[in-house]
């Protein structure tokens, strides 16, 4: 802006070399574009790369950076610290191995519900925003299928929800293998956690997907999409518990103290339970169905109330639902 | 040569409204205006052709395929909606280049043409701004940016100068209309604005109440006709007197005089009566017709 230079109170100090330009500027024009020209795959890569994009907060200002920035340090941070921790008593603990670190299915249990708000605040970005901006306009008219546009968000959240489950894990994995006095001892003792890990994340991951991009398809406004994804697991949980609690039986509730009380397990069933009960625990996602699944993928917990299938079954039913609501609401975005 | 985008008999009934009753046309290469008041099916038709809607009834087709192939038809075509549809907190750089590899550019193709297509749009300074940051103006040149990134064949652009003051309005005209005939890339302009029309495009459509009034190339309707106009500062009267005496009728309008099929002997008659009577001649020429007498003609 050449005006500017008249208010600058420095312009009569600089030196007068106006007659040698310092750049050129020149108006190459319109050019047309006879180069490569993508179908749907690069168009379905250009959305997924985005969605990752939107996910960091890259290319949208410092704001929308912080809340990516805080999960990243709550994924990350109390592994550091149990990693930090397990040095210290390997190298200082007269007996390391009389002390208990946090493990495994511990840590899912901790990142459980940072992973749903993770997934309930950031997850709408992905989603909503398109809707409101009317921006679907204009994917309606690139070379996407309805189902593209959907699927691609889905895997983009997806990456960042696995990213989010199993980094953390991986870092504990490997700070517990290096740190003991054989490492090849210990894949071979503790070669399930890896693989129990890898599975109970990508479940997660999958269902804290699903549920987040189902509340985003279903409204414009993030914030509704947000309360939606946390309103839904707390009202299933309460639900539930409310439920068990009205068809538990007092004959049920008696033998269950006969039987439990005494001996304090860790691992039997945490409530009495008549059969609706049992049926109603189903619900209760945060407590029941993924704790008993991911203590049946461990292999820590052996006596269930019910199966582990109808966990497993439960878990794909919402998962499989919330993924046909996102594509239904995309069916044809366009119109 | 054949249409880019022809509908033979399309009818759009939405529950009780019919969008587009038996619309048959063709939209050929160059620029095209797409005329009609509000709510006359201008919108209807454009999504039509995009293949975001189906019809009721009819047949059309996109680059010549039947009822178009919208994925293959998507890579060539360029759209920009009448309503908003940018993304508030994304910088212009961002979004464009981004809408350019969803329409199937590798990446670095993809920021080389964003670039330039900002430029052109005179987008240069501000397009590493949030686009919520923007005035109405810069929104429809970002809009545009973005309906062009790709290099399309045809651009649809429906109501580009929404929300513009006339300032703004001439501005984005002119560029729409290098774009179109410099660039060699065919458009399809709505407004309701006879004036856009007239100025940018080669060919026009006209719709009303979702029915097909008029089509043709815009000159046919703004050529000249054999109708003189001339104005007085004085001695109008004088001169309809010593008219009608040569036995040519003049018809007052204001301070000028309308002659109605004027033969080029005529003109040497005028010559001679305005000399004759010493009025004050301001201007003399034929009357052009003006798009809007398509509204003045009694519908067939």
């Amino acid at each position: 802006m050449s005006q500017s230079l008249g208010d600058n109170p420095q312009t009569p100090q600089t030196p007068q070399i106006k007659s040698q330009p310092e750049g050129e500027v020149f108006d190459l024009g319109y050019r047309h574009y006879d180069g490569p020209r993508g179908g749907r795959g690069t168009a379905f890569l250009a959305l997924y790369s985005d969605g990752l994009r939107t996910v960091m907060g890259l290319g949208r200002g410092v704001p929308a950076k912080i809340m990516p920035t805080i999960f990243a340090l709550l994924a990350l941070g109390p592994a550091l610290f149990i990693v930090s921790l397990t040095s210290f008593v390997t190298l200082f603990a007269s007996d390391p191995d009389e002390i208990e670190l946090p493990g495994h299915e511990d840590y899912f249990q901790f990142t459980f519900i940072i992973m749903l708000l993770f997934a309930a605040i950031i997850g709408p970005a992905l989603l909503s925003p398109d809707r409101r901006n009317s921006v679907l306009a204009l994917y309606a008219v690139r070379p996407l299928k309805s189902l593209d546009y959907s699927l691609a968000r889905w895997l983009a959240f997806f990456t960042f929800s696995v990213a989010f489950a199993l980094i953390p894990q991986a870092l504990l994995y490997l700070s517990f293998l290096l740190y003991d006095d054989s490492p090849g001892g210990y894949i071979k003792d503790h070669g399930r956690d890896l693989a129990s890990f890898i599975g109970v994340g990508l479940i997660l991951a999958a269902f804290m997907t699903s549920l987040a991009m189902a509340a985003a398809s279903l409204t414009t406004r993030r914030a509704f999409a947000s309360a939606g994804v946390i309103a839904f697991i707390f009202i299933t949980a309460a639900v539930g518990g409310f439920g068990q609690e009205i068809l538990t039986s007092d004959e049920d509730r008696q033998k269950y103290r006969q039987e439990h009380e005494p001996f304090k397990q860790h691992d039997g069933p945490q409530a009495p339970d008549g059969d609706a009960a049992h049926y109603l625990q189903l619900l209760i996602l945060p407590d029941s169905v993924v704790e008993g699944l991911t203590g049946w993928i461990f292999g820590s917990r052996t006596e269930f109330p019910i199966s582990p299938w109808w966990n497993v079954a439960t878990i794909s039913a919402i998962t499989g639902a919330a993924f046909g609501i996102t594509g239904f609401r995309y069916r044809k975005f366009g119109a | 040569m054949s249409a880019l985008l022809s509908a033979r008999n399309v009818t759009k009934v939405y529950g009780q409204t019919v969008a587009l009753n038996d619309v048959t046309l063709d939209v050929e290469a160059g620029t095209t205006g797409l005329l009609g008041a509000n709510g006359a099916g201008k919108s209807t038709l454009m999504t039509l052709f995009l293949g975001i809607i189906q019809p009721t009834s009819g047949q059309f087709s996109v680059f010549g395929e039947d009822g178009g192939d919208p994925i293959h038809a998507h890579r060539l075509i360029g759209y920009s909606p009448e309503y908003e549809c940018l993304p508030p907190n994304v910088s212009a750089a961002e979004f464009v280049m981004h809408m350019a590899r969803v329409s199937g550019l590798p990446r670095r193709e993809a920021r080389t043409r964003a670039t330039d297509v900002l430029r052109h749009v005179g987008l240069d300074e501000e397009r590493y701004r949030p686009m919520g940051t923007y005035s109405t103006g810069m929104k429809q040149r970002a809009k545009l940016a973005q309906a062009i990134v790709h290099d399309p064949q045809l651009v649809l652009l429906d109501e580009p100068t929404a929300g513009l003051d006339p300032a703004g309005r001439q501005e984005m005209l002119e560029l729409i209309a290098r774009t179109g005939h410099e660039f060699g890339i065919s458009m399809l302009i709505s407004s309701h604005l006879m004036g856009d029309i007239e100025r940018t495009c080669d060919r026009i459509i006209v719709l009303e109440a979702g029915g097909l009034l008029e089509q043709g190339e815009v000159s046919r309707y703004t050529t000249d006709t054999e109708t003189l106009v001339l104005e007085f500062d004085e001695g109008i009267e004088a001169v309809a007197e010593a008219l009608s005496r040569w036995g040519i009728v003049s018809i007052f309008e204001g301070r000028a005089l309308v002659i109605e099929d004027a033969s080029p002997d005529d003109l040497d008659t005028i010559r001679d009566v305005v000399v004759e009577t010493g009025a004050l001649l301001h201007r003399l020429a034929p009357r052009a017709h003006s798009l809007s007498d398509i509204f003045r003609r009694p519908v067939q």
